[in-house]
């Protein structure tokens, strides 16, 4: 491979070369991960170019780099030059940072694209080059060894150029694979290239927080905190615990100093660790190290031995190592008769919430104070979208404990519009029931939605035998409660579930406490009242078998392990995803698909800032209300027949809208669209 | 079976290769079958020449199917120039020739590269209001 310097001198060239071969791959190399908003030029270093495969272009920035940003620019402004990259997102975003505000054209990245091929593998560079290209095997070792500014020029040069070399080797080899396969490549040209400018530009704008209100809630948090800390410390096994701690730790520090006391040779020092012995003996010095209710250890002592709780260990709480698990499921399964274990979850969940939710983001808001979570193509095997840094998609917003329930609200509250703007959440409507109904074209549940009726209701009353109409005449209690019941049915049996898993998730996620008797009766009727259902599990776990995947609606390959395996754990679990992926994938590409066209269509004054599962989340100008008719129809009726070969035949997408002038917390329901 | 070049083409890759210059062979390897991760590929002198010249198949491969199907990373909507619409719907209403919804659709669908009518429609539609425009029988007037 040859490496050259970019320099004034051959600037001129390299530009023409670049449009002459259509193709660049680009990389940047920075100073640690770059934080949106936040880092500026100084964080990145160098960054190279390959126009053709066996050279790279490189440049190490040094202050006088105004041509060169000249020149990028040309780059990311000309349609007819493809950029690549490994993560295009991250140099898109070290572009802006240097000032090119212009990105025009294909941006083709390496890692989404293995990720079509292959969703189990590993999609880092690194990975990648040693399976398809190993004459440049473990070249990145170079950097996990030491620190990107401990290398010296010309080993950063040529680490750097590296980088974009192999990223052009890969990027032909990927679109060889990926054409071999027509639907691939056209869901990568569609959706997965184009979404990489959506969401690089949805990064960019972040989401505007509250600071002041979250100082506030921080504060209050703390002392919430403080608050169950002490409840802890004050029920009287723990105080009997600490007591059994502390004489351990006296017994293990005697010991310790007895020890010492044997070797000691000097007068002084054997008459100090006497003295100290004596004291600690005479209870005139104590040791006390609290209880730390966050570790797991403690806690399992606390809870499983005789000196604590002793609570009954049963089989089902050992984890694969053998240990008994302090985990939440189990914690709730204990008899819980002095309040502890519910406070102790109280507990626990008020130090996520600060550490994740309040903590978490304001640590890592820009001067603005806007947070900027990152979006990955990558993170799941059905292609859904992820996020993290934080977690975009996992705000909290509901929780068991009543005593916090106020503390969750304000979360989402501290996500706030700007002035001036609606914060809007548009949301598709029972998106995964309807490509249920769409996927297994069940009677009654195509039914429901083409006659734009409700779901759990229909589930309701027929798993009681009764009519609608019959149904709606229950007292209201009672309509509530079955209505209830059927919904935890829907979400629930969708995906293949067992009689125990069932009675299992019902607890768990809604609180309904089912016999044996109860949950069989209701998965009898359920399958009885929608019973194409069964037979879509029968053909995609068939497909799954045959195939090795199963597909979404758009093409995309979702690969399932273990689904011919002996071991019926592992088997039942390839099966549910094989029976989920094709639902969950297509749901997510409907959004996905949404937000690539909407960043087409809609005036750049309309900001998409965050995507959540099925729902969009936007900032709309006051004026710009009356554009939510132009986002609901687009996201009603995407044209995926024209763009992916298939479309929704049987069934048409709803989507739901919120808005609210203050916060992503106060949304109402948008009425009469 | 692939042959091994012995002797590494001295061609300069920093610069683009002329590939028209190598009279190929279908009978050989070269530039025929680049596998970087196969062996023989990977011992090879002539493995970056190689793939520089396979690259352009697919380059031709790729084209082929841009020509055949649209794709929305093609698209090119920045390039519609609202400025002038706006500027030409007043001009055309002065001068009573109003510009037709039918007009600056086939404008747009020119500029954008896009195929498909309805998103034409709606980045139109939802881009009239924005520009003071509307559209009124058909016509495209100034708001």
């Amino acid at each position: 491979m040859k490496i050259k310097i970019i320099s004034r001198d051959n600037i001129y060239s390299l530009l023409q070369y670049c449009k002459e071969s259509g193709y660049v791959s680009i990389d940047y190399e920075t100073d640690d991960l770059i934080k949106i908003g936040i880092d500026g030029k100084e964080k990145i270093i160098s960054f190279s170019l390959s126009f053709q495969i066996g050279s790279s272009y490189v440049y190490v920035f040094n202050g006088d780099d105004n041509y060169i940003i000249d020149f990028l620019k040309e780059i990311y402004g000309n349609y007819n030059i493809v950029k690549i990259g490994h993560n295009i997102k991250y140099d898109n975003h070290c572009a802006h940072i240097l000032g090119i505000r212009k990105f025009r054209g294909q941006f083709h990245d390496t890692l989404t694209m293995h990720h079509l091929i292959n969703c189990k593998g590993n999609h880092d560079l690194g990975s990648l080059v040693n399976i398809y290209i190993p004459r440049f095997k473990d070249y990145k070792k170079l950097v996990d060894r030491t620190n990107i500014l401990e290398l010296d020029k010309d080993e950063l040069i040529a680490y750097n150029a590296i980088d974009s070399e192999v990223t052009l080797e890969l990027y032909f080899i990927f679109t060889e694979l990926l054409m071999e396969d027509k639907r691939l490549y056209t869901l990568f040209r569609n959706l997965v290239s184009p979404l990489n400018i959506v969401l690089f530009k949805m990064e960019l704008y972040g989401m505007l927080i509250d600071k002041e209100f979250l100082d506030y809630y921080i504060t209050k948090t703390e002392e919430l905190i403080k608050s169950y800390e002490n409840k802890l410390r004050e029920n009287k096994t723990v105080k009997a615990f600490q007591l059994h701690v502390n004489k351990a730790l006296l017994q293990e520090e005697i010991s310790k100093l007895s020890i010492k006391l044997l070797s000691a040779k000097n007068e002084k020092t054997k008459n100090e660790l006497s003295q100290r012995i004596t004291d600690l003996k005479s209870n005139k010095i104590t040791i006390e190290k609290p209880i730390n209710f966050n570790s797991p250890k403690q806690m399992s002592l606390l809870l499983y031995t005789s000196a604590g709780f002793n609570f009954p260990v049963e089989d089902e709480y050992k984890t694969d190592s053998g240990e008994v698990s302090t985990g939440k499921q189990v914690l709730e399964l204990l008899p819980d008769k002095s309040g502890f274990i519910k406070n102790l979850l109280i507990y626990r969940q008020l130090n996520k919430i600060y550490s994740t939710y309040l903590i978490g983001i304001r640590d890592k808001l820009d001067k603005r104070n806007y947070i900027h979570g990152k979006f990955n193509q990558h993170g799941t095997i059905t292609g859904r979208l992820s996020s993290n840094d934080p977690n975009m998609q996992n705000i909290i917003t509901r929780t068991k404990y009543s005593e916090i329930e106020d503390l969750i609200k304000i979360v989402k509250r501290s996500f706030i519009a700007p002035e001036n703007y609606f914060l809007v959440q548009a949301d598709y409507s029972q998106a995964e029931l309807r490509l249920m109904a769409e996927f297994s074209q069940d009677k009654n549940m195509l039914s429901v939605f083409q006659n734009d009726g409700d779901l759990h209701e229909m589930t309701a009353a027929k798993m009681r035998n009764m009519t609608i109409e019959e149904f709606r005449k229950l007292p209201e209690d009672e309509y509530k409660r079955y209505r209830y019941e059927a919904k935890s049915a829907n979400f629930g049996l969708l995906y293949k579930m067992s009689i125990n898993g069932y009675k299992e998730y019902a607890k768990a996620n809604y609180g309904i406490d089912l016999t044996l008797d109860q949950a069989t009766k209701m998965v009898t009727n359920f399958f009885k009242t929608y019973s194409a259902i069964p037979k879509y599990h029968e053909l995609y776990i068939a497909k799954a078998r045959k195939f090795g995947y199963v597909r979404t609606l758009s093409g995309r390959k979702v690969f399932i392990e273990n689904i011919m395996d002996n071991d019926n754990i592992k088997r039942g679990y390839a099966e549910r995803t094989a029976v989920n992926a094709p639902i969950q994938g297509t749901a997510g590409e409907l959004t996905m698909f949404a937000l690539v066209l909407l960043n087409i269509i809609l005036p750049k004054e309309i900001l998409m800032v965050n995507t959540v599962h099925d729902s969009i989340i936007f900032y709309i100008p006051e004026d710009y209300m009356d554009y939510i008719k132009y986002i609901k129809n687009v996201m009603e009726n995407l044209p995926l027949e024209h763009y992916f070969g298939k479309g929704l035949k049987y069934i048409k997408m709803k989507v739901d809208f919120e808005f609210s002038k203050k916060s992503w917390g106060e949304l109402e329901k948008l009425e009469n669209l | 079976m692939r042959t091994k070049k012995e002797e590494k083409t001295k061609i300069d890759l920093s610069i683009p290769v002329n590939i028209d210059s190598y009279n190929l062979s279908e009978e050989d390897c070269f530039g025929n079958l680049w596998l970087p991760s196969d062996n023989d590929c990977s011992l090879c002198a002539d493995n970056e020449l190689c793939g520089v010249i396979y690259s352009n198949k697919i380059k031709k491969k790729k084209a082929e199917f841009e020509f055949d199907n649209k794709t929305i990373d093609n698209t090119r909507f920045n390039e519609v120039n609202w400025d002038l619409i706006k500027k030409q719907a007043i001009n055309y209403k002065k001068e009573n020739n109003p510009m037709t919804f039918t007009e600056l659709f086939m404008y747009v669908k020119d500029v954008s590269k896009c195929d498909n009518d309805v998103v034409i429609e709606t980045y139109i539609e939802a881009n009239l209001l924005n520009h003071n425009l509307c559209k009124k029988d058909g016509l495209i007037l100034p708001l």
